[in-house]
């Protein structure tokens, strides 16, 4: 019992592990940047969702959706007008760079916000499930976060695969130089997906908000989970990435059961195995 | 290349730089002031310097492995808290004393750290940055579980422990000070040892071959690898260095505060955030920059720490800032500005040869683009940067003068480069007449037969009809461009080529072609900005128009073929004598089938005298672009007024007057110009040598322009080849000037005299004053009567006319130049005489100095002209049966002088046939003379018959030609 | 024999990269191959080198089996490399460059290797450069920075990767002249290249590849003009 119930709250927890790590995997895919800010703009997102929630009195979808377009704008800002000129052969620039962003974000939101703990008030939404029977139930918040991550890798993947945008995400993310040679404006493909990232990081944020607390700092965590979700599923394709988020939901559902320090060490620990066993990830498709 | 050994005693390899010298004695000087400042430094200034310190070391070791090694970590806080910890447990729980618990705590981080390092050794960039932030969590979670040590809430250090380190008493009673304030003492000596000692390993470890593995391996580790770097081996050797001294820096601290929680020990911000901040702000990849950084760190803590969260903001701005602003930070704004070190690395070779680059001047990083199947991942975003250029001769201009240059510095194998500021090459057709001169070059270029076939025939360009208009009465007419019986049988000797008439934008592309073909480089839309020179070369800055790049062209030489608006003159500032703008002209391009007009007198130009034409270029001209259904007319207008802003009805009624009835017509461009009288005084300085309108600018009167500026290219173009081969000296250039500057002088005063001798035949047929139509051909009829005036007329109008041979039948212009310099050796004889007149006649002589006149001659069956013996590159000694003396002397000269000296014996019995006797009458030396041919076609010397020392004649004549007489 | 390839083969999935490879290199030989794009031929120099592992087969070097060898010491045991596209160390100066290769690939101090590195950099015509940037020099420089690399590691033999790519005719010749005098003094030379009229200038001996294969091997001009080799270049290449 207490196993199928772990191992359904682990891939529960997957999805929205799946949902952090996408926009990562989005972007790291396009233009090979990691957004040590990633976290943080869930957190800001959440704190959005919140304000329009609370202060604005949204229902929660429209401020979701008012969110999910002010991170696209966002994004797109922040890509052209800072991370474009950070990009080259150096890694320690973006690095740097979106370091420094994550620790104004941090504190930006610490002097808004204060340090309490948040939640977005889903009402009864937030604590209802449904019964499968056999004394199992699974939370229909977790439910649709997983459900969520799924229709978001689905529509990423025809994105990619089936519109032109996404053959000049492939081309731009395959060969840079000539993808440029062809006409493509490599500075607005990067800044459309960092938009759309953060769009992603927008609907991760809302079941951030949604399935726990959290607080202006709470945004660097996110971002190891959403990073060993990726580098356990493996580079290169949406779907290794929502394998890798449900590993990693599996490794700390079952470290819960020992006590809760143990439920993000295990995580860790997972991590570090694949990485030793299998470096470039489960199910890489990329040639990296 | 180089062949022979080098003495590399010669050289030696400096690490030192005076600075570093400096450095080095005060340093001496401050750190034992340094160690003695306890005496009289407060208690919180002793625990300022301590924090300075231990952030010094932390940094150093952060810089270490990723300004130095490439690998960037944000983890290393997991080493911080694992010394700090490890500190307590040695002291706490085994009982150590603090001091040996401090070093066993950097013995354990580093222990641990081999471990650490080969799980995350799997992982690359950021990826491996992101991999150290998990591993310090890792750490940090495990440490949190540990309860002997408080568990999640950390624990502190007991009194007894603290107070237990060796030698506390010792300070407390030698500076009279409490314990606490003796523990502090205590610290502070150890955090500067520590801070010492690591930067004087690093920098020690900088300065053997492992830093510059180090270094290789942060450029580009699979290289290394090659090399036999062992990459793997140096990855570890810094990350275990690094996570040593992070321990011990950690234990320290911990030590000094006394108490530790997880959260503190292993905390991102204290640890990397701040680290990474002082490094980046200070200057990465420099020793100097994290202690600069680690003061400036300091300053604002002071200032700021109060403002909690909204300090953290303003560093992390600030780092943002100087990551997109300065990303070598401070010390490296100075390194890269005054070229400065206290801690350098940098190997200097020092020695004959190997000049020492001024640093502070910013080398061009060159970005070149990979080839395709390489990930292009690692690519900068802008748009790729051109590199510098560097080749042999740079040719700047894509005219006719340039592409001659082009196409035959690079069939004689000389690199060279021609850049364009338009997109293409000419795209008006204004020069046409290409006379036998040209052709014969063309000829060698060998693409005589691709000219024929797109230009017009002699026999089609020579009826040079004076009119009112095309369909009005004809004035006059001459034959023309050799198409006169007398005068084509002059042509035909002259030359084994024709003359033709084929418009620019259809020879330039031939002549373009050749270029390409040999191998020329070219860059369209990129203009010439501006050069300097030195005694090495020229260095030419030029921009690309289309990525908009602004970058370096190096060559050993310059052409400055750019035109009648020449940049590159100006530059030069050469004397220019004449004047310019003396009357305008307009270029009516049209196309219209006239051919019911002219094909009984098929002609390239058709002079008009209409009133109101008679400014500009003498007379108003329709010119056959393409027979005949393609033309250009040629309207003045009065230059004081300005350009004349006509509309299109307008223009196409200048063209009716010109054409004298409205057919059917479609105009395609319309350009102004005005006519020149300029010539250079002197033709290049230096390295830069120019050539074309550039240095001889005049009206299209005489069709010379095109044809000089091509045979410009000619008489350069060997010298440059056989100077930068080391064969000739610099000076040969120099005849370059003097050869050419005469002609081109001459040709401006023929093209602008030619213009003048329209004007009489205006006033002879009374017409240059009138206004209109009627009262025109109401003069024109005067002539007509039979009137003794009109007879008169007559005759003075039949004597003008052909006059005008002196502009189109001028042979001895076109052909007859005879060239005075350095490069042509007298032979002691008079120049032969003129029999006929000079300009309308060619004199063929093998005077030095004149072109080697042609003859038809054979080998093995196959007819060749003596002009097709000569030239090519190389020079040629033409002699008769008699000469093998000359034949045996051009071999030892050649090898000798390096120039390749070709003889070749013409006569019964030889190599070539004198089929016709011809050569040996115009030889005008005996069957053992000899005629030196120069590579451009112009004898540089002769001898009448064998000499006693034909070699040693020979190689003073040639050593001469060359520049090397002694 | 100074090298000695037996039945090398490499395959990745279903592509083979190399098809049984066989071959000798003498001690002091010039040998060109020549071979169309994914012949096979970087492979080749990649199994040589270490880079990549074979599948089956063996290689000696002097009589030493090498096959599992490490790259790194294969580089010790005299085996240098240059690169097709010049990877030099952008941030180090020329002879920093040189002198990392000499003290690692030949093995000895910096001061001990400092002579050695002079001569190279003379003998490869960049002793002007030896002060600047890496990053600073042209693709002729670079590709002359790549053999410097390999020839200070004091190699016994050296494969030359496409060397002559990307240059005018004049730069050419004066790689060519390099290489030779560089085989003259004793290095053994194998030289993959695609502008044929450079390698024949220079080698006594030709492979051609393809497909991983070997399809002709023997005297310069006799591989040329065979018809595997013509079927090749005349089919594939217009």
């Amino acid at each position: 019992m207490i196993i199928a119930d772990t191992l359904i709250q682990g891939i529960l927890l997957g999805g929205l592990y799946a949902l952090f790590a996408t926009g990562l995997s989005l972007i790291f895919g396009v233009m090979r940047l990691v957004n040590l800010a990633h976290g943080d703009l869930m957190v800001v997102a959440a704190f959005a969702i919140l304000i329009g929630v609370e202060a604005l009195g949204l229902p929660i979808i429209l401020a979701a959706i008012v969110a999910g377009v002010g991170m696209f704008a966002f994004g797109y800002l922040l890509q052209s007008l800072l991370l474009n000129r950070t990009l080259g052969k150096d890694i320690l620039p973006p690095l740097l760079v979106t370091f420094g962003l994550s620790i104004i974000l941090q504190n930006g939101m610490l002097e808004a916000f204060s340090a309490d703990t948040q939640r977005i008030p889903f009402g009864a939404l937030g604590g209802a499930s449904i019964a499968l029977g056999g004394g199992l139930a699974v939370g229909v918040m977790p439910l649709l976060t997983f459900v969520s991550a799924v229709a978001v890798i689905v529509f990423l993947n025809w994105l990619f695969y089936h519109t032109e945008t996404g053959r000049a995400f492939r081309a731009t993310s395959d060969n840079p130089e000539i993808a440029q040679l062809m006409g493509i404006d490599n500075s607005r493909i990067f800044a459309l997906a960092m938009a759309l990232s953060l769009v992603v990081v927008a609907i991760a944020g809302l079941y951030l908000g949604a399935r726990a607390t959290f607080d202006p700092l709470v945004g660097p965590s996110r971002l190891i989970f959403a990073f060993e979700a990726v580098i356990i599923g493996g580079l290169g394709s949406f779907w290794g990435t929502l394998a890798g988020g449900i590993i990693l939901g599996l490794a700390q559902s079952f470290g819960a059961q020992i006590s809760p320090e143990w439920q993000t060490l295990s995580g860790h620990i997972v991590f570090l195995l694949v990485l030793l066993v299998r470096p470039r990830g489960l199910f890489p498709r990329a040639v990296d | 290349m180089a062949d022979a050994a080098i003495d590399a005693s010669r050289y030696r390899v400096a690490k030192s730089t005076r600075a570093s010298i400096i450095a080095l004695a005060v340093m001496a000087v401050l750190v034992p002031a340094l160690v003695l400042a306890p005496a009289v430094m407060s208690r919180s200034l002793l625990q300022d310097l301590f924090f300075v310190l231990t952030m010094i070391t932390l940094a150093q070791c952060w810089n270490l492995l990723a300004g130095f090694g490439g690998l960037v970590s944000i983890g290393q806080q997991a080493f911080v808290g694992l010394g700090g910890y490890a500190g307590f447990a040695l002291a706490i729980l085994v009982g150590f004393d603090p001091l040996a618990a401090i070093a066993c705590a950097g013995i354990l981080g580093a222990l641990l750290a081999l471990p650490t390092g080969f799980v995350l050794f799997r992982l690359q960039g950021a990826y491996f940055a992101i991999g150290t932030w998990v591993a310090a969590e890792v750490y940090r979670l495990s440490f949190a579980q540990w309860t002997t040590l408080g568990g999640g809430t950390g624990t502190s250090l007991p009194s007894d422990v603290a107070r237990g380190i060796v030698g506390l008493e010792t300070v407390a009673t030698l500076f009279d000070v409490r314990s606490s304030h003796a523990r502090d003492i205590l610290s502070y000596w150890v955090a500067l040892v520590l801070a010492v000692a690591v930067i004087g390993a690093i920098y020690a470890f900088l300065r053997t071959r492992n830093g510059l593995a180090l270094s290789a391996m942060r450029d580009n580790p699979d290289a290394a690898e090659s090399v036999g770097v062992d990459v793997r081996r140096v990855k570890f050797a810094v990350y275990v260095f690094a996570a040593a001294g992070a321990a011990l820096t950690g234990a320290l601290i911990y030590y000094q505060k006394a108490s530790i929680t997880p959260q503190s020990a292993f905390s991102v911000i204290d640890w990397t955030a701040f680290v990474l901040f002082i490094v980046v702000i200070g200057g990465i990849g420099t020793l100097e920059g994290p202690i600069i950084g680690a003061l400036i760190l300091f300053a604002l803590q002071n200032w700021l720490a109060d403002f909690g969260t909204w300090y953290l903001m303003a560093l992390g701005a600030l780092a943002i800032l100087v990551m997109l602003v300065a990303p070598r930070g401070l010390w490296g704004f100075v390194v890269e500005r005054y070229d400065f070190s206290l801690f350098p690395t940098r190997r200097r070779l020092i020695g004959p040869d190997t000049p020492v680059p001024d640093y502070t001047q910013p080398v061009r990083e060159m970005r070149l683009p990979h080839a395709a199947g390489v990930s292009g991942a690692d690519l900068p975003l802008e748009v790729p940067t051109m590199f510098d250029i560097e080749t042999d001769v740079l040719i700047v201009g894509s005219g006719p003068a340039g592409v001659a240059s082009a196409a035959l510095l690079s069939s004689y194998g000389v690199a060279n480069v021609m850049i364009e500021k338009y997109s293409w090459l000419a795209n008006m057709p204004r020069a046409h007449i290409t006379n036998q001169r040209t052709m014969e070059i063309l000829r060698e270029l060998g693409v005589e037969e691709e000219v024929y076939k797109e230009a017009v025939p002699q026999e089609l360009m020579g009826n040079n009809v004076f009119c009112e208009s095309l369909a009005g009465e004809e004035v006059g007419r001459l034959l023309t461009w050799g198409n006169h019986p007398a005068r084509r049988a002059d042509y035909e000797l002259a030359s084994p080529s024709k003359m033709v008439d084929i418009p620019q934008t259809l020879l330039e592309p031939i002549i373009f072609g050749k270029a390409m073909r040999e191998g020329c480089l070219v860059r369209f839309k990129t203009e010439y900005l501006s050069h300097t020179q030195d005694e090495n070369g020229v260095v030419v800055t030029v921009n690309d128009r289309v990525a908009d790049v602004t970058y370096r062209i190096r060559a050993k030489y310059l052409i400055g073929a750019d035109g009648g608006r020449s940049q590159i003159v100006e530059d030069l500032g050469l004397p220019l004598e004449g004047k310019a703008d003396l009357a305008g002209s307009m270029n009516i391009e049209f196309d219209a089938d006239l051919s019911h007009l002219v094909e009984h007198r098929p002609s390239v130009l058709y002079w008009i005298f209409q009133p109101g034409s008679a400014g500009g270029i003498g007379a108003g001209v329709l010119r056959m672009i393409r027979p005949w259904h393609k033309w250009l007319g040629m309207w003045s207008y009065d230059i004081a007024k300005g350009r004349p802003n006509y509309s299109d009805e307008e223009i196409r009624q200048i063209l009716f007057r010109l054409i004298g009835e409205e057919v059917p017509l479609k105009v395609t461009r319309v350009s102004y110009w005005a006519v020149n009288n300029i010539v250079a005084r002197r033709y290049s300085v230096g390295r830069v040598f120019c050539m074309g309108d550039a240095v001889h600018r005049h009206p299209p009167t005489n069709g010379l322009g095109s044809n000089t500026s091509i045979q410009d290219a000619y008489n350069l173009a060997w010298k440059l080849k056989l100077v930068l081969d080391g064969t000739a000296d610099p000076a040969l250039l120099d005849t370059y000037n003097d050869e050419r500057q005469p002609v081109g002088k001459q040709i401006v005063n023929r093209a602008n005299k030619s213009i003048t001798d329209t004007l009489p035949i205006f006033d002879t047929l009374g017409i240059s004053e009138t206004e209109t139509q009627e009262e025109m051909r109401r003069q024109l009829d005067t002539r007509k009567a039979s009137t003794v005036e009109a007879e008169a007329q007559r005759k003075a109008l039949n004597k003008q006319i052909r006059n005008k041979s002196y502009e189109f039948n001028c042979h001895g212009v076109e052909m007859g130049q005879r060239y005075r310099s350095a490069a042509v050796v007298p032979d002691g004889t008079p120049e032969p005489e003129y029999t006929r007149d000079r300009e309308l006649y060619y004199h063929p002589t093998t005077w030095p100095g004149a072109r080697l006149p042609h003859v038809w001659v054979e080998r093995d069956r196959q007819k060749l002209s003596t002009l097709d013996l000569v030239g090519r590159g190389r020079f040629t000694v033409l002699t008769g049966v008699a000469g093998a003396g000359w034949s045996l002397a051009a071999a030892r000269v050649s090898a000798e002088t390096g120039a390749e000296v070709r003889a070749i014996q013409i006569g019964p019995g030889c190599e070539i046939n004198d089929t016709f006797g011809d050569w040996a009458l115009v030889s005008e030396v005996g069957d053992s003379g000899c005629v030196l041919v120069r590579p451009d076609g112009y004898v540089g010397w002769r001898a009448p018959m064998l000499s006693a020392d034909p070699a040693a004649e020979l190689r003073q004549v040639m050593r001469r030609i060359l520049g090397r007489a002694a | 024999m100074l090298l000695e390839i037996r039945n090398l083969n490499r395959a990745f999935g279903a592509v083979t990269v190399a098809d049984d490879i066989t071959l000798d290199v003498a001690e002091g030989e010039a040998l060109g191959i020549i071979g169309p794009n994914g012949a096979g031929k970087s492979t080749l120099f990649n199994l040589i080198t270490g880079r990549l592992a074979p599948d089956g087969g063996t290689i000696r070097l002097d009589g030493t089996d090498i096959t599992r060898m490490p790259a790194r010491r294969r580089v010790h045991l005299g085996i240098g490399r240059s690169f097709q596209i010049p990877q030099p160390f952008v941030q180090m100066t020329t002879y920093e460059n040189v002198s990392v290769a000499a003290c690692f690939g030949a093995g000895g101090s910096e001061r001990a290797e400092e002579g050695h590195v002079v001569d190279v950099l003379h003998r490869t015509g960049l002793l002007a450069r030896a002060n600047l940037p890496a990053g600073s020099l042209s693709l002729l420089e670079r590709k002359r920075l790549e053999m410097a690399r390999a020839l200070a590691t004091k190699p016994r033999l050296l494969l030359l990767d496409e060397i002559a790519g990307g240059l005018t005719d004049a730069e050419c010749v004066s790689l060519i002249d390099t290489i030779r005098q560089i085989n003259a003094s004793g290095t053994t030379i194998v030289w993959i290249e695609h502008v044929t009229h450079a390698l024949l200038a220079v080698v006594s001996r030709l492979v051609a590849l393809d497909f991983g294969k070997i399809i002709g091997e023997g005297e310069p001009e006799a591989v040329m003009a065979s018809d595997a080799v013509r079927r090749i270049y005349l089919g594939l290449e217009v």
